[in-house]
């Protein structure tokens, strides 16, 4: 039975999801991943963040980072392989910016996907929105 | 059935390589230790700076959150790990601390005690704090630990915490407030940690229907020893993490200390309720301030300035900068 409305977690249309939870959105070559609100609400007020350096090589399906809160370290997975070409450091400086905007000055990296159709592998924001139903139907 | 494991004593480094090691084995289990000999654990992403080097005492770092804190063998550690495929209803961290700290506070519940979860992840007997815990993702597992206090001293507790003796002096008497051990609770009762791990066992047994099995040491000893390394290397211990505008130091859920890291009052230490917003106690502060101080307490009683803005900053008020102001 339902006890949070679906409405409680915003997602955007512009962008896809995977099933960590987090946003993939392109900017021509550029593919920009971030936490999404689902994630943030989830973890409560985010402490520390932890994210790779520019030039770092993603592997799809492994940790590329980290962030804690309440003393709890969740993992951030990797959603294609790439390679990292910016990471902010804004966020790093002020965790907070996760809870508070997280899917604007809350991205995490902006990296180069080895494989350019790689899209077809997430979930677009309709498919993303019935995959949070099913969890609170839990 | 998820393995319940009952290892009693262990040395220092397997006591935190061994909740490390089952997720990469892609093994669930329960496990029950202390360790043999005294050690600090660091938090996952907490600052290499906070741990007082001249100590002495073994250091590792964590894969789970939290800060540092002292362990040794009169705390029986608890160590769930679990696969949340399994547990596909458990997918947010608070949940994930009430299932995995549910058969911890029976237990307790058990001896009389009126144990109660603090979110996000202490468990407090009268509003103070016996259990302390972590969690986070190891691998593909979901991992909690944590622990009872059999006995504690705050006095080696803060030998092993970075900072000026007047911040050490405010954590022994914040802790002495805010932390409570078994023998503190039941003085007559001989504790002993066996005693307390075969209490922690039974629990685990009746609410999760553990299988009390043999560790296999011969087979899993290789992996427990290349993390346990890999928890120790220079690298990863000394890694610079989280770091507030003060210097802050944890004491229970909800309750910190702080102290600037301005020199105009770097001896200045307040205990901070991040809960009710305010500041429980002042230590070396010359003028007498009503406690507990509330923002809306500070405009009426500090004279503008430096003092001011430093109490706000400790309060998490946001203040402007009188540069840009």
């Amino acid at each position: 039975m339902a006890t949070e409305p679906l409405s409680r977690w915003k997602v955007l249309s512009d962008r896809y999801y995977d099933n960590h939870h987090q946003w993939i959105h392109y900017e021509g070559t550029l593919v920009t991943v971030g936490i999404s609100d689902y994630t943030q609400d989830s973890a409560g007020d985010i402490l520390y963040v932890s994210l790779p350096e520019p030039g770092a090589i993603l592997e799809k399906g492994q940790p590329f980072g980290s962030i804690e809160s309440g003393k709890w370290v969740g993992q951030l997975y990797a959603p294609f392989n790439g390679v990292v070409i910016a990471a902010n450091d804004t966020v790093k400086e002020s965790p907070q910016l996760l809870n508070q905007d997280p899917y604007g000055r809350g991205w995490l990296i902006k990296a180069k996907v080895d494989n350019p159709t790689a899209e077809s592998q997430w979930m677009s924001n309709q498919d993303y929105r019935e995959f949070l139903a099913t969890m609170i139907d839990l | 059935m998820i393995p319940l494991y009952r290892l009693g004593g262990v040395d220092w480094l397997t006591s935190q390589a061994l909740y490390h090691t089952l997720p990469v084995m892609h093994e669930e289990g329960v496990i029950l230790c202390w360790p043999l000999n005294p050690y600090v654990s660091l938090g996952c992403h907490q600052d290499w700076e906070e741990f007082d080097t001249t100590s002495y005492v073994p250091v590792v770092r964590r894969h789970v959150g939290g800060t540092l804190v002292y362990l040794d063998s009169h705390q029986v550690f608890f160590q769930v790990i679990l696969d949340p495929s399994r547990h596909s209803e458990l997918h947010t961290p608070a949940k994930w601390y009430r299932y995995a700290l549910y058969p911890v506070i029976q237990a307790l519940a058990q001896l009389g005690l009126d144990a109660e979860f603090k979110e996000p992840a202490d468990i407090l007997v009268n509003g103070r704090k016996i259990s302390g815990n972590a969690g986070g993702q190891i691998e593909d597992s979901v991992v909690v630990v944590g622990n009872i206090l059999l006995r504690f001293s705050p006095e080696i507790m803060v030998k092993v915490r970075a900072g000026s003796t007047m911040l050490k002096t405010a954590f022994a008497e914040a802790m002495s407030r805010h932390l409570v051990t078994l023998e503190e609770l039941s003085p007559d009762r001989a504790w002993t940690a066996p005693d307390v791990m075969d209490i922690l066992a039974e629990s685990f047994q009746r609410h999760w229907s553990t299988q009390s099995i043999e560790f296999p040491w011969n087979k899993w000893r290789p992996a427990l020893e290349t993390v346990g390394q890999d928890l120790i290397r220079p690298d990863w211990i000394k890694a610079p993490g989280h770091r507030p505008p003060y210097h802050q130091v944890k004491v229970r859920e909800g309750i910190y200390l702080r102290q600037p890291r301005q020199n105009d009052f770097s001896n200045l230490v307040a205990e901070v309720n991040t809960e009710k917003h305010c500041l429980n106690a002042l230590w070396g502060l010359s003028a007498s301030l009503p406690l507990p101080l509330f923002p809306s307490d500070v405009d009426r009683h500090v004279p503008n300035g430096i003092l001011r803005r430093i109490l706000y900053q400790l309060l998490d008020v946001p203040v402007p900068d009188p540069l840009y102001s």
